[in-house]
């Protein structure tokens, strides 16, 4: 009888998962390397507009001086606090949801500046939000602007965040 | 018994073996593009981030803080009381010690360069209720493949 010898089954099965394994790796890392590039283009905004949440209730204090206890949706035109809603905007790390999304968008509007974004879909990039906490004693308002970035093709939430404390100058 | 291998089968090895390999070099090539891509914006973001430090370091000690006709520029005294004008120009952004925006020179000190990126947008607002200065800068690649705004509002110490 005439032998050949060849491959086994479980040589060959071994050898195409190993080469899907490779495959499926290569792939991942670049839907990876994508969605790193989208993060770090707007890394810096984001950083930018947690700090300008805590400039503008420095702002506000500066001009009021006073600021009460809230979740707030502020924009640099905001000149007061505005009205407190039901509907807060908050996020929750553990399950990666914004809830209440449309309560904090921002957007860059016509005259190229973020601002409030009226629109009622919350699929914007950019969430902020500021929190303000007073302790009785001493009475010092506790700023924390939470800025939330969101890629629309899906994916994990990015979560900004910064305190300060508000300290009157004499 | 058959020792080696035959032309068919070494054919049909090379055959798997280069759709495999064009498999794989596509997303590799992606991975190059967007890394060069990548490097590109990042310096451009660099760029603006430091641009965007300098003028707030400065506006944070400053007074008088006047937003130009339109936002394109901004006047203010610095912390010695010396004038200066943050100015738009031919897609740059130049710094004047001067209280207006009328007479940029060839010579005058530029913050942004456009042989690097161009700057197309500057505007500058003031929230008179707050005197909250407000500055949004948006940059374009010279390849235009990207664009990036940045905004920073502070609030000067001494108004």
């Amino acid at each position: 009888m005439k032998t050949q010898k060849g491959a086994t089954l479980v040589g060959s099965l071994l050898a195409i998962t190993i080469l899907a394994t490779t495959l499926v790796s290569v792939l991942e890392l670049q839907t990876s390397i994508i969605r790193s590039k989208f993060f770090l283009q707007y890394d810096n905004t984001a950083n930018l507009l947690v700090a300008e949440g805590l400039e503008i209730v420095r702002a506000i204090y500066a001009n009021n001086g006073t600021v009460a206890n809230g979740t707030y949706h502020i924009d640099y035109t905001t000149s007061s606090l505005p009205t407190l809603t039901s509907n807060r905007c908050s996020v929750n790390i553990t399950t990666n949801t914004l809830n209440n999304a449309n309560q904090c968008d921002i957007d860059i509007n016509s005259t190229g500046a973020y601002a409030l974004s009226t629109a009622t879909e919350g699929n914007r990039i950019f969430h902020r939000f500021v929190n303000i906490e007073t302790s009785s004693t001493p009475t010092i308002p506790k700023v924390t602007s939470t800025v939330v970035v969101r890629n629309p093709k899906g994916g994990n939430l990015r979560v900004y965040k910064a305190t300060i404390e508000l300290y009157k100058i004499n | 018994m058959k020792k080696g291998f035959s032309l068919v089968e070494l054919m049909v090895v090379v055959g798997i073996l280069s759709i495999i390999m064009l498999v794989i070099s596509q997303p590799v090539a992606g991975i190059i593009k967007y890394q060069r891509e990548s490097q590109t914006a990042d310096n451009m973001r660099d760029n603006l981030q430091f641009v965007i430090n300098k003028m707030e370091k400065e506006l944070k000690t400053s007074s008088g803080v006047t937003a130009i006709s339109g936002g394109a520029g901004l006047t203010f005294k610095d912390q010695n009381g010396g004038k200066v004008a943050y100015c738009f120009s031919d897609n740059e952004i130049i710094r004047l010690e001067t209280d207006n925006c009328t007479n940029i020179l060839p010579s005058s000190p530029r913050l942004t360069e456009n042989t690097i990126f161009r700057v197309v947008n500057l505007r500058f607002w003031e929230n008179n209720r707050t005197n909250l200065t407000t500055m949004s800068i948006s940059a374009q690649s010279l390849d235009n493949k990207d664009t990036v705004t940045m905004q920073m509002s502070v609030l000067p110490l001494n108004d």
